[in-house]
């Protein structure tokens, strides 16, 4: 299961999200109609707050590349902060910490 | 330890890759595989799953088979029963290769058994003393 926590932060048109929890096939779908939605209501740049992240998947990562390409079609970004070093793991197997702004959390 | 097997069958449905996650990880710790490993080996089992429940078409069920062998663990995950069109996108077929870097990282030795195109079958295994 994954909780997602949003909060826009209009002074620098920045969403800050945080992700708690386990992001899979099963959920995946739902996370990224939420994130789009937020996107639709304010485009703007990203930052996702990892720290409880426990487990992501290969769905999971393609629902983050889905909503960066959205956040690049009016040039944001999204930051992705407190990775977990496993986790960070994933990204770094997959090529995607070349394309995502990452901070991995210290251990 | 003896050449123990596990076998599970489980309805192709997102919801059941986590029994699967789950159960890869009990097995492996009871081989003696690290923590970090065993995150690999969960992780691999439920990118392989992810790889035949995201295609054109999916088996109505996932037969997942582990064994001890020489101190490594094989798992062989496999589609059963009537295959049916699903409705995955064309986004979530082209992750793909995602899972196939994970499992390529991952696990020591990875074969994926295709049919027409269509993956029926991964078998992987990973050594106590490997690498990765």
């Amino acid at each position: 299961m994954v909780v997602l926590k949003e909060k826009f932060k209009s002074e620098t048109n920045t969403w800050c999200i945080s992700l708690d929890g386990e992001i899979d096939i099963y959920n995946a779908p739902e996370l990224k109609e939420r994130l789009h939605k937020l996107i639709e209501q304010h485009p703007g740049n990203i930052i996702l707050n990892c720290e409880n992240l426990t487990y992501i998947d290969s769905t999971g990562l393609g629902v983050l590349i889905s909503a960066l390409r959205r956040v690049k079609e009016y040039d944001g970004q999204i930051t992705i902060k407190n990775l977990k070093p496993y986790i960070h793991k994933i990204f770094v197997i997959t090529g995607l910490d070349k394309i995502f702004t990452i901070e991995v959390q210290e251990v | 330890m003896s050449n123990d097997i596990i076998t599970l069958t489980v309805p192709a449905k997102p919801e059941y890759v986590m029994v699967a996650r789950l159960t890869s990880a009990a097995f492996a710790s009871r081989l003696g595989f690290d923590i970090d490993q065993i995150e690999d080996i969960k992780m691999s089992v439920a990118e392989a799953i992810i790889l035949v429940l995201n295609q054109v078409v999916r088996p109505m069920e996932l037969l997942i088979r582990f064994e001890n062998l020489n101190e490594e663990i094989h798992i062989d995950i496999s589609g059963q029963g009537e295959w049916v069109e699903s409705n995955v996108s064309v986004q979530d077929i082209d992750q793909a290769q995602l899972s196939r870097y994970i499992l390529g990282s991952m696990m020591d030795n990875v074969e994926f058994k295709t049919d027409n195109g269509i993956m029926r079958a991964v078998c992987m295994h990973k050594g106590c003393g490997g690498s990765n």
